[in-house]
Parts: structure tokens; C-alpha cells; sequence
């Protein structure tokens, strides 16, 4: 693999193919890229290109292949698990830039888009057709479509309508060699007796290529929306409310649970919600459907809420009302960070039925390590977010807010759940994917990203622990492990 | 006809590979073996004998199956607790997510391969591995696991599936409406997609004679179904959607997939005779009394973006059709190549 | 108390500010110049960002960052998207500021900042006579010849209307004024500030002002000794200058106990006077200080305004939505006004481009932002269009004309006259 140095005869070449404006070399002006929102990995690239049409990727990524060159892919930077990412030895292929929605489809309920395509803006475009994108990650104001596509993100009406993956119905993509495959088609992300390549390609985590045009399923907006709001004096109660629900037979739209630290945080905010700050938690349920059955489900949810003991039960009036509800749990992340400078977003799922054992587990590993832990998470699919704030200027705090996420992630993965459910692994869980998979595990998904990447040099030290090609960012677990004194990847 | 291997136990996949059986055609319940190419020599590894249901975890929405499981027994095993497996299509599961699964069917309803969550598995050379998880929501590593849906066994042998449940909806009818002329018919689908609780299961059948019938699963609130089925005078039929066709005993079939918009043009290509389904997912089949006829239908599919295979028919013929992308169809041989190296798994 | 500006270690200062920022990124989609470019570095979420590294000392060339932040609105709309409560216009005022002093900006933008801004603009008197000047040129049709010759920035003969009669130019008779007969005074005293730019270029809008006031009763006072805000001067990094001119004006309204103004702008960098100043007279005077539309909102209109049978849209001035929180007390007077219909344009709190003299010293992207809000404004219908500040309506009109557009551009106080003005 070249070393940093390599990029700098390239820069004449990249310049010129792509023009001066659409290349940024400045090493002070590159420190803006240096991380996502995983702000515990940071590294300078080597350069950033700003990519506008299909053509500059391609042109971009021929150069980089002759000079064997690693690179990134980036969208807005929300990533919150270093996916974007970059070595010094690397150039970012910043994507920011592709933000036209291509082609709408209603009768066939499909979009074209760039990846640069800000999810929110996306339903926006449709929305006066009835239609719209249905993942929506909590920075689906600012994440882009290519992101989505690249970490398979997720959003609280996943539980309902399913991750990105269940939204793609295709991508064209430009190949690390700077060649193009068309993958799948608006009718469908696999052919009759092909292989499900655009299934593959979405969650890859920006390894196997960058997908410059995208197809996703728009879906029709629902005859009735009700979103229902509890309190509750324990996290317990909220939690077996959670499962009243899902034992019913009711498919909720999304089951949000927010505990007392996020909602003091978010009241705090200018995200603030109205949320009862006495409460231990809140419980978001969002009901959708035809007119009838919505009534009917609210009515049942109300029951279960009273019979749980609900401190309080509030429903959304009117759309307005029901975007204030929302707001707090969309803005819950940056909201933590009036707790300390900064703030570590864990991701970890455990069967749904495991939630109290995980939260007192969570609660358990806090004490231990002297950090508060707070928790917001998609409660219908068991998938945690505890949020750990802390002083990234202390070392000793950072050391034990690793290891605190350490042990998280484990106790995850022995009540039979998930490092990760939505985040991704990026560069922050190589230490922690081996608690999932073993060597030969590994072994088959290099296999698989080698047909894609034979060079290793598409967002390489991503995702695979010590597979990578890239041996700067790779380090960084074992570097930090041994900065921090904690136990590194095996 | 050669040796069948038939495990009785996962391990003994492994075991079996390891010692290097030669070519191997991997078998579930046998169900679609016409539409594998022929592969004369071959050993066969039935699994149909991996037939449990090993975890059931109706409150995580969740449960753990071995590939030779029949649909119908984890069906009466869902039954008891509300649930069922939104996916349309019989044999074993195994089997099922291999070949072309199907749902939920109605446009904008997803895709088969959410519903497989992770599983465990053995490469061609008897090394097992697994991918994904068996909680409802994971993206842990790559999904080699979803590469199994239409591999058609050729990639690697799954030996263990974990899948994703639903509750069954409270209210569930089977309606028909059939002899329709094809307009008749597409105002009739339109319909149905615009309920403001839309059929889960939507399709589009043609018979052998040329009429058309329409038939949807409306589910939700038994109030409301009803309300639905009688405002489109529907009637009630059978429970089952009529995908896949029958094989027939000649001439050949066609299995695409096509969009509402294309709808119409693609029953205009069709042959004058001979049974034709669309559901509302977007995949099709059509019966073709001959090659000729069968590739006029192609040609048209290629021309308006359908993408489009034959079946069914003579072996020479199988496989067929419009052609893909050649990035794409690169990446799909580099992937075989990658996973199966020696290429034993027929 | 707050810290000033351009103390020693101005940046050291901001520093622990930006680590509020946990890098969440909520606030890019609305920043204006990251709408227009697509470069995270001018975003705000990353303008952040390199502010810190230059506080951490891991920027080797400070003058490399330094068109990120140059070009930077100063607009705010990220404060008002910021769940952590960063406070963006502090930290880029205070590294402005540090920048500044370290090299000062060359060539002609440098001459505008520096010469033009304090010697000019901030001293009411050569404002006068340099718009006398212009108008006496514009007369004899030297406007094109001094645009041909660069005797003025090509930008600034782009967007800068026609200068005005002398009659429209003139001042503000200052002093205690009442209200006229006939209408019921309600006892109370307010202090209008009449601002730089908005006598010579909006007399009208100063005038309207007054007349409004005093038809809902209020007696106003104009204070002679008042002066430019320093608003722009802040901006541009010169804190020191804008503290000469704070410091005049809170001496110019001590015996004054509502001080209102009708330029977000200036309202804004005068309810920051605590922070500018670091003294407790500044931070007294700030609370002093209230939008003409903030006041009359709460207050309340008693004389009703002229009809006006025509549809409006109000756009969201950024100093005064994100500056000052005032976001529907415009609408709530402009609703007031018989036979006038309200629409709204979307993403109304985005910024139009103009931002102090930004449209002069980032020509390009202030016309690529300007040309996105009148676009956004041209698609509701409206034939009017209102808002709250002076470099807001030269921006916006100097857009609606090159668009061929027949809408004007009024400030929300003008209408609210009632049907016949004294006099």
C-alpha cells in the first residue's frame, strides 16, 4: 500500500481531470473531514475529492486504481461508527454534491436519486404525490440515500416497514477499478433465478464500491397517523407495554422508549418536546393504517398503557403536535452533548424480550465504571442506543467509556443479540466483531468483498478486523487499545 | 440416478463436503429440481431429513429452522401463537428461500430475503460459517447470508436458517373476482393498491382460455375486509396465490418481473393462449406453447426493462433469457467463483 | 460575564464552546452556503470544527481555513437547529476577530472592511454626503461610467438599487416627538434607533416607523448623539471599532428605558452589546433593546392598518428568526392588515445571501443563495414581499428585478399605517 506521500503527484493528474475546484488538498482545510459522528477515530485524508456526476467518480476512482491508492466514500458525515473515515494515505470521494432526485415513479412507487440526496429532502420531493421514503434514521435531515445505502440504516418505523435494504431496488455503481455495474432494476433488486447482488451491495459499508445512481421504493403516505405518547414511573412498565402490544397481534409504526437522563437532556434542548422530565421513561408509539383500524389500535394501546400504570398518556392532535413528539426523539443524540464534551452512541440489539435483563445490565456496567449511561432506543426491535457522555480531553474517561462499551456490546451478544442494529461496524466495532463471528466467518465475507475489491483500497480497515489492506487505519483499534490500556482485537 | 447423501444431523453436512463427494446437487424436498440445469453425475445432498424447528421465540418475533422443514409444519406451529411467516410458497424452507421466493406479495410490501435474518452454513469444502443474527435487526458483517435467497444452492449449503415472524393480521380473506377483460382487470388491481388498507397478497391470473381474474388477501379488521370485498364485489376463493404456475407438460415457461406501468404492454405480448399471473410485487410467469413464441415474449421484456427467464421447457432452453447487466452478471460469476472455487456444487 | 472578543487569547477563550459540538451534523442542511456549495467545510458542523483544531494549535496555516469562514453568513440558522446549544456566532466572531489581527485582508475587500466600513458607514455624516455623491453621479448617468472604470465593485452596481431622492435620504428630525392629535396617547415612552444604512437607503421605512408608533400612542424619542451599530464591523472581524461605537450608544439612550429598532441586524449585534462590551452597562442595554415588531405584537396595534387587498409573503430575516427568536410576531401584525392575505414560502428562515455586506465580499455564492430564496419566494404567487431588514430588502428586490419579477420588497412596518397619514 502507498504511502501519504503517494497522493501528492496525483493531485496534478486529478486536477486536471477534474478541475481545480473539485479537489481540496490543503492540509488544514482537510481537517473538517478528519471524522463522522463517531468522533472517537479521527484521521486526516490524504485529499478530498468533490464529486458532482457519475463521470467525476469514475474518473476519480480510474486515476486512484493506476496509482493503486486507496479511498473513501462519504455522504454527510452522520455516520456514527467512523465509516467515512479516512487515512492519510487516502483520498474521500465526497459525495455531497450528487443531490438530485433523478426520476419519480408514482405509479410505479420508485425513485432514482443521487447518493448525495438528503433522505428527509427526498420524501419532500414526493410528498405532494402522497408518497413517501420510508427509513428514516433520526439524522434523516442530513444523511444522504448513498449513506443509508451503504450502512443499511435503519429508524424507528423500521420495525413496521423494514431497514434501507427492504427500500433498494437498485443501484448503478462505480467498481474500485473505475468500471460501472447496473444492479438490479426499479422492478426489483434481483432478477428471476440471479443472485441478489443489490441486497449484497446495501450494508457494505462503503467497501465494496460507490453507487452513484439509486432506486428506491417510495411508499403510499398512510389514510391515518396517531402518535401516542406515555410516562411511566419505571423503565420496567414501558418495557412490558412494548410487549402487551406486540403479543395483541399490533404492528405499531415505530415503539420509541426514552429513559429520564435523554429526556432531561432533550427538554433542555431547543428539540424540547414536552416530555415529562419526572418521569423514568417515555414510550412513543406511532400507530398508522386505514382510518378504522388506527382508531381501534389506540384505543387497545391506551388499555395497555392505563393497565401498566401510565403516569400520563397524550396523544398527538394534528401533524404539528405529532412533529413535537417526534422532535425530541430525533434530536436525542445531539442533545447529549449538553451532558459533557462528548458523547459516545452505542448500537447493540438483544431480543425484544431481553430488554429489561439488557438495560439492567446496561445500568450495572455504568455504576462499575462510574459513567452515566443513558438510553433512547427502537423498542420494537430490541435495538439499544445507550448513549455514554464523557471528556474525550481525559484519558481516563475515555479509557473507561470504551470499556464500558466493550462490556455493553458483549452482554448484547450473550442474551443472543447484535453488535450492532443499525450503526454499522466501521472502524469503531473491529475490535467487537469477533464476539459474532469467528475466522472462517471472516474469511467468507473477505472472500465476498474481494470480488468487489480484489486491492483492498475501497474504504479499506472497515467492517473486516485485520483483513485490511490499509494498515494505518486498521492500527487504530490496537493503537487506542494501547493508549487507553484496554484489551485490543484478538 | 445417483447416491443421495441424507444427513440426519447438521454436522454431517460438513463432514460429508469435507471428504470431497465430487459434483454435488443439493436437494430439499425436491419440489423444483425441473428448473435446475440437468447435472448427470452429480451426488445429491437431500436435506430434507434437517427438519426441525430448533427455537420458536414468538415475542422477539423470531425462530431457528433447519432447511428441510416443510412450510406447512412451521405454518401449524405459528398458528398456536398468532404468527405466521409472511411469504408465499410451499416445500421446505430451505428450498424456498433458495429458489425464487415470492412476498409479501402485494407492490411495495418487500422482500423475501428481510424475513431471512442470518444462518448458519458449509462452503463447498465443507468449512462451515455463519452470517447475520437471529434478532430482527442486525448489520453486523456483510449479509452473505441474504446471498442464499436464489442461489439455487450453488453458492453454499445452509444448514440452519433463523427467520423473521409476523403477527398475523386479525382479519385474513381470500377474494376473487374473475372473467374480466384485461382493462377491466387493471382498474380492478389499481383499486385494490389504493384501498387505505391494501391487499397483502394481490394478483393478476390469466387462464388458458384469455380471461382474467383478480385475487387479493385483504386482511386488518374483519369490519373493513368486509366493507372492501363487497364495494369491489369480490368473492371468496381458495387461500393460496397462483405463483408458481403449474409446470406444464409442454412448451415452456417465463418468469419476470414487471412493474404496474408495464402491465399492460406485457399482456398485449403475451401468446394468444396460455396461463399468465402477475402479482402485485412485481413477478410474473407466463406459459409459451413454443420457442418462437417464447422468444418474442423475451424480446419484448428486453425492450421495455423487464427482466425476464425461462423456467421451464426443454433443458437447452432453461436459463435463458433477457440478458443482464454485464457489471452485475460479473460481480454474480465472481461471487460463485469466490465462494465455490471448484465449482462442486451443481 | 462575558468574555470580549479580541482579548489575548480570543481563541483560547472559544475554545471549550466548541466543544459543545458532538458533531451530530443536524444543523447542515440549514446552512446556507453548505446548501449551495456541498463542502463539509463550509458547513457549520465543520467551520466548528476547524475553529477547534485552530484552537488546539493543529492548524499549520491559519489563513488555509480562513475562506471556510470567510465565507460564512453569520446568519445563525444552525443555533436555531443545535440540540447541544453551540453558540456559533460567538465562536466565528471571536476567531474572525483573531484572523483579522493576524493578517489582515488584503486588496480591495480588505479596503471595503476596513476603510469603507468605519470611516464611511459607521460615521452618519460622510454616509450622508457619499450617498449625496452617488445620487448627483447616478444623475448625471456616471453610475455606468464608475461601474466601467471599477470605481465601484462590480457586485455592489449589480445589486444596488437606484440611490434615492435627497428628499427620501433625509434624516429623522431627532428629538421627543407625540402623537398627533386625535389619537390617544398611551403613556409610554420608547427611543427609536434609526440605524446607518436604513436613513440614507429606507428613510421611508425610519419614517414609517415613527408614524406607526405614534398613531398606536406612543411617544418616540430620537436620540441625536446615537450611531451605527458596529454589526458589521463585528462581522469583519474589527471588534475594537465596534466597541467605540457600542460604547456611543449606550450613552446616546441611558435616559431611555425601551430602545426599538426595525433592522434585525442591528437589533441583534444591539442585544449583544453585553457580549461586545463585557461590561454589565452593556448587558443592561441589550435587555433594553426590542424589534419595532416584537414590541408592537406584544403591546398591541390600535390603530388599524390601511387595507391592503394583496397576497404577501414574509420572509424571515436570519438576525431576527435566529438572532432573536421573533418569528411570528411579524406575522401575527401582518395578519392585522385588512384585506391582506398571508402566504408562506418554503424554508422562509433561510438566509436570502445578503448578511451585513456578505453579497460584496462573496459576490458568487451570495448570488447563488439569492437567487434560491427569491426562486422559493416567486413560487407562492405572492405580490408582495415583506420582511424586517434593510440588507434583506436590497438583497431580495435587487433578485425579484433580475428575475423580472414585479413584486417590491417592504418592511413589515410599512404596512402597517393607518389608512391616512398626517401630513
Amino acid at each position: 500500500m502507498p504511502s501519504p506521500g503517494a497522493i501528492a503527484p496525483l493531485h496534478a493528474r486529478l486536477a486536471a481531470a477534474l478541475g481545480q475546484q473539485r479537489l481540496l488538498v490543503s492540509p488544514d482545510a482537510l481537517l473538517a473531514w478528519e471524522c463522522d459522528g463517531f468522533t472517537v477515530h479521527k484521521s486526516r485524508p490524504g485529499a478530498v475529492v468533490l464529486a458532482e456526476t457519475t463521470e467525476h467518480v469514475q474518473t476519480a476512482l480510474r486515476i486512484l486504481n493506476d496509482a493503486k491508492v486507496p479511498f473513501v466514500p462519504r455522504g454527510a458525515g452522520t455516520c456514527l461508527s467512523g465509516g467515512p473515515t479516512a487515512g492519510a494515505d487516502a483520498v474521500v470521494i465526497d459525495c455531497a454534491r450528487m443531490r438530485r432526485v433523478l426520476h419519480v415513479s408514482t405509479e410505479d412507487l420508485y425513485a432514482v436519486v443521487q447518493p448525495g440526496v438528503v433522505n428527509l429532502d427526498l420524501t419532500t420531493a414526493v410528498t405532494c404525490h402522497g408518497l413517501h421514503y420510508a427509513p428514516d434514521p433520526s439524522s434523516q435531515s442530513v444523511c444522504t440515500i448513498g449513506g443509508n445505502l451503504a450502512e443499511n440504516s435503519g429508524g424507528p418505523h423500521c420495525f413496521k416497514y423494514g431497514m434501507t435494504r427492504d427500500h433498494i431496488l437498485g443501484a448503478l455503481v462505480v467498481l474500485p477499478d473505475g468500471s460501472l455495474a447496473r444492479l438490479g432494476s426499479p422492478a426489483g433488486s434481483r432478477a428471476p433465478q440471479g443472485l441478489d447482488v443489490a441486497g449484497l451491495f446495501c450494508g457494505s459499508e462503503g467497501t465494496f464500491g460507490i453507487a452513484t445512481e439509486i432506486t428506491v421504493r417510495l411508499s403510499r403516505n398512510a389514510q391515518e397517523v396517531r402518535t401516542l405518547l406515555a410516562a411511566f414511573a419505571d423503565m420496567g412498565a414501558a418495557c412490558r407495554s412494548v410487549g402487551d402490544i406486540l403479543a395483541a397481534g399490533l404492528v405499531p409504526a415505530a415503539l420509541e422508549i426514552l429513559d429520564q437522563a435523554t429526556i432531561r437532556a432533550v427538554e433542555a434542548s431547543v428539540y424540547r418536546a414536552g416530555y415529562p422530565e419526572d418521569a423514568a421513561a417515555v414510550l412513543l408509539v406511532e400507530l398508522d393504517g386505514a382510518r378504522e383500524v388506527v382508531a381501534e389500535d389506540a384505543l387497545e394501546v391506551r388499555e395497555m398503557f392505563a393497565r401498566n400504570g401510565a403516569l400520563r398518556i397524550e396523544e398527538a392532535a394534528d401533524a404539528a403536535e405529532r412533529k413535537r413528539l417526534w422532535k425530541g426523539r430525533k434530536g436525542a443524540f445531539g442533545a447529549m452533548g449538553r451532558i459533557n464534551t462528548d458523547l459516545y452512541v452505542l448500537d447493540g440489539v438483544v431480543p425484544r424480550t431481553r430488554l429489561e435483563q439488557a438495560l439492567a445490565g446496561i445500568a450495572a456496567i455504568g455504576e462499575k465504571h462510574g459513567m452515566l449511561i443513558t438510553n433512547v432506543f427502537h423498542a420494537g426491535d430490541g435495538n439499544l442506543h445507550p448513549n455514554i457522555s464523557f471528556d474525550g480531553r481525559d484519558a481516563e474517561q475515555t479509557r473507561r467509556t470504551v470499556a464500558a462499551g466493550h462490556e455493553i456490546l458483549q452482554l448484547c451478544v450473550d442474551l443472543g443479540g447484535s453488535i450492532s442494529g443499525e450503526h454499522g461496524i466501521g472502524s469503531e466495532k473491529l475490535d467487537h466483531v469477533p464476539m459474532m463471528f469467528d475466522a472462517a466467518d471472516l474469511d467468507v465475507m473477505a472472500r465476498v468483498r474481494a470480488v468487489f475489491d480484489p486491492d483492498g483500497r475501497c474504504n479499506p480497515g472497515k467492517v473486516l478486523p485485520n483483513r485490511s489492506a490499509c494498515a494505518e487505519v486498521a492500527k487504530w483499534p490496537q493503537m487506542i487499545a494501547k493508549v487507553l490500556d484496554v484489551e485490543g482485537p484478538r | 440416478m445417483n447416491a443421495t447423501f441424507a444427513p440426519e444431523r447438521v454436522e454431517e453436512v460438513a463432514h460429508w463436503l469435507r471428504q470431497r463427494p465430487g459434483r454435488v446437487r443439493v436437494v430439499g424436498g425436491g419440489s423444483r429440481q425441473h428448473e435446475l440445469p440437468d447435472c448427470d453425475g452429480a451426488a445429491r445432498l437431500g436435506l430434507g431429513r434437517l427438519s426441525a424447528i430448533e427455537r420458536l421465540d414468538p415475542g422477539d418475533l423470531t425462530c431457528t429452522v433447519l432447511p428441510g422443514l416443510e412450510r406447512r409444519e412451521l405454518d401449524a406451529a405459528l398458528a398456536g401463537h398468532g404468527l405466521e411467516l409472511p411469504c408465499l410458497g410451499e416445500g421446505t424452507l430451505g428450498g424456498l428461500f433458495a429458489s425464487d421466493p415470492v412476498g409479501p406479495a402485494a407492490h411495495g410490501a418487500g422482500n423475501p430475503r428481510g424475513l431471512l435474518l442470518g444462518c448458519d452454513a458449509v462452503l463447498a469444502d465443507g468449512t462451515p460459517f455463519k452470517a447475520g443474527a437471529r434478532v430482527v435487526k442486525s448489520v453486523a458483517g456483510f449479509d452473505v447470508h441474504k446471498l442464499l435467497v436464489g442461489s439455487r444452492g450453488t453458492l453454499f449449503v445452509a444448514t440452519r436458517l433463523h427467520l423473521r415472524l409476523q403477527a398475523r393480521p386479525r382479519a385474513v380473506r381470500w377474494v376473487e373476482r374473475d372473467e374480466l377483460a384485461i382493462d377491466e382487470a387493471l382498474r380492478l388491481c389499481r383499486a385494490l393498491r389504493e384501498l387505505p388498507a391494501a391487499p397483502d397478497v394481490l394478483a393478476l391470473r390469466r387462464s388458458d382460455g384469455g380471461a382474467y381474474a383478480v385475487c387479493a388477501r385483504l386482511v386488518g379488521r374483519t369490519r373493513l375486509v368486509d366493507a372492501a370485498a363487497t364495494q369491489l364485489a369480490l368473492q371468496d376463493r381458495e387461500p393460496g396465490a397462483p405463483l408458481p404456475l403449474p409446470s406444464p407438460a409442454t412448451g415452456e415457461v417465463v418468469r419476470g418481473l414487471a412493474l404496474p406501468s408495464a402491465l399492460a404492454g406485457l399482456c398485449g405480448a403475451l401468446p394468444a393462449r396460455g396461463a399468465f399471473a402477475w402479482l402485485g410485487g412485481g413477478r410474473f410467469e407466463a406459459c409459451s406453447p413454443d420457442p418462437t413464441t417464447t422468444d418474442r415474449l423475451l424480446a419484448w421484456c428486453t425492450a421495455n426493462g423487464c427482466p425476464a427467464t425461462i423456467v421451464a421447457g426443454p433443458a437447452s432452453r432453461r436459463g435463458r433469457g433477457t440478458p443482464l447487466d454485464p457489471g452485475e452478471a460479473r460481480l454474480a460469476h465472481g461471487l460463485r467463483t469466490a465462494l465455490d472455487p471448484d465449482g462442486i456444487l451443481a | 460575564m462575558a468574555s470580549s472578543p479580541d482579548s489575548p487569547d480570543t481563541v483560547a477563550r472559544s475554545y471549550p464552546r466548541t466543544l459543545d459540538c458532538v458533531h451530530c451534523g443536524l444543523c447542515l442542511p440549514t446552512c446556507p452556503t453548505y446548501q449551495v456549495l456541498g463542502v463539509e467545510a463550509d458547513s457549520p458542523r465543520g467551520r466548528i470544527y476547524l475553529m477547534r483544531a485552530l484552537a488546539e494549535g493543529r492548524v499549520e496555516d491559519p489563513q488555509a481555513i480562513r475562506p471556510f469562514l470567510d465565507r460564512c453568513l453569520d446568519c445563525r440558522a444552525c443555533e436555531t437547529a443545535c440540540p447541544s446549544g453551540v453558540r456559533y456566532g460567538e465562536i466565528l466572531e471571536t476567531t474572525r476577530a483573531a484572523l483579522e489581527r493576524q493578517q489582515p485582508t488584503p486588496g480591495p475587500k480588505g479596503f471595503l472592511v476596513r476603510t469603507m466600513l468605519w470611516h464611511v458607514v459607521a460615521r452618519q455624516g460622510r454616509l450622508r454626503f457619499a450617498f449625496a455623491m452617488m445620487r448627483a453621479a447616478e444623475v448625471l448617468g456616471l453610475r455606468w461610467l464608475a461601474a466601467k472604470l471599477r470605481l465601484i465593485p462590480r457586485h455592489m452596481a449589480e445589486i444596488a438599487p437606484p440611490v434615492p431622492t435627497a428628499r427620501e435620504r433625509r434624516p429623522l428630525p431627532t428629538g421627543l416627538h407625540k402623537p398627533p392629535p386625535g389619537v390617544t396617547p398611551r403613556g409610554r415612552r420608547v427611543a427609536l434607533f434609526t440605524g446607518c444604512i436604513m436613513e440614507p437607503m429606507f428613510g421611508r421605512v425610519n419614517r414609517a416607523t415613527l408614524d406607526v408608533l405614534l398613531q398606536n400612542g406612543f411617544e418616540v424619542h430620537v436620540p441625536k448623539a446615537q450611531g451605527c451599530c458596529g454589526a458589521l464591523l463585528v462581522h469583519a472581524g474589527q471588534p475594537e471599532r465596534a466597541r467605540q461605537l457600542a460604547a456611543a450608544n449606550v450613552a446616546a439612550f441611558a435616559g431611555d428605558e425601551i430602545v426599538v429598532n426595525n433592522s434585525a441586524g442591528c437589533g441583534c449585534a444591539l442585544k449583544e452589546y453585553g457580549h461586545l462590551l463585557g461590561t454589565p452597562e452593556g448587558e443592561a442595554f441589550g435587555r433594553k433593546c426590542r424589534d419595532v415588531t416584537e414590541l408592537l405584537a406584544a403591546e398591541g396595534l390600535t390603530a388599524t392598518p390601511a387595507e391592503r387587498p394583496v397576497r404577501a409573503v414574509y420572509d424571515d430575516p436570519c438576525h431576527l428568526c435566529h438572532g432573536q427568536g421573533v418569528r411570528s410576531q411579524p406575522r401575527e401584525l401582518l395578519r392585522q392588515v385588512p384585506g391582506l392575505q398571508l402566504v408562506e414560502a418554503e424554508r422562509a428562515e433561510d438566509c436570502c445571501g445578503s448578511a451585513g455586506i456578505y453579497n460584496l465580499l462573496q459576490p458568487d455564492v451570495a448570488q447563488q443563495i439569492g437567487q434560491r430564496k427569491v426562486d422559493r419566494l416567486q413560487a407562492t404567487g405572492a405580490e408582495v414581499v415583506v420582511t424586517a431588514n434593510p440588507g434583506c430588502m436590497l438583497q431580495i428586490d435587487s433578485h425579484l428585478r433580475r428575475s423580472g419579477h414585479p413584486a417590491p420588497t417592504l418592511h413589515v412596518i410599512e404596512l402597517l399605517r393607518p389608512p391616512s397619514p398626517p401630513t
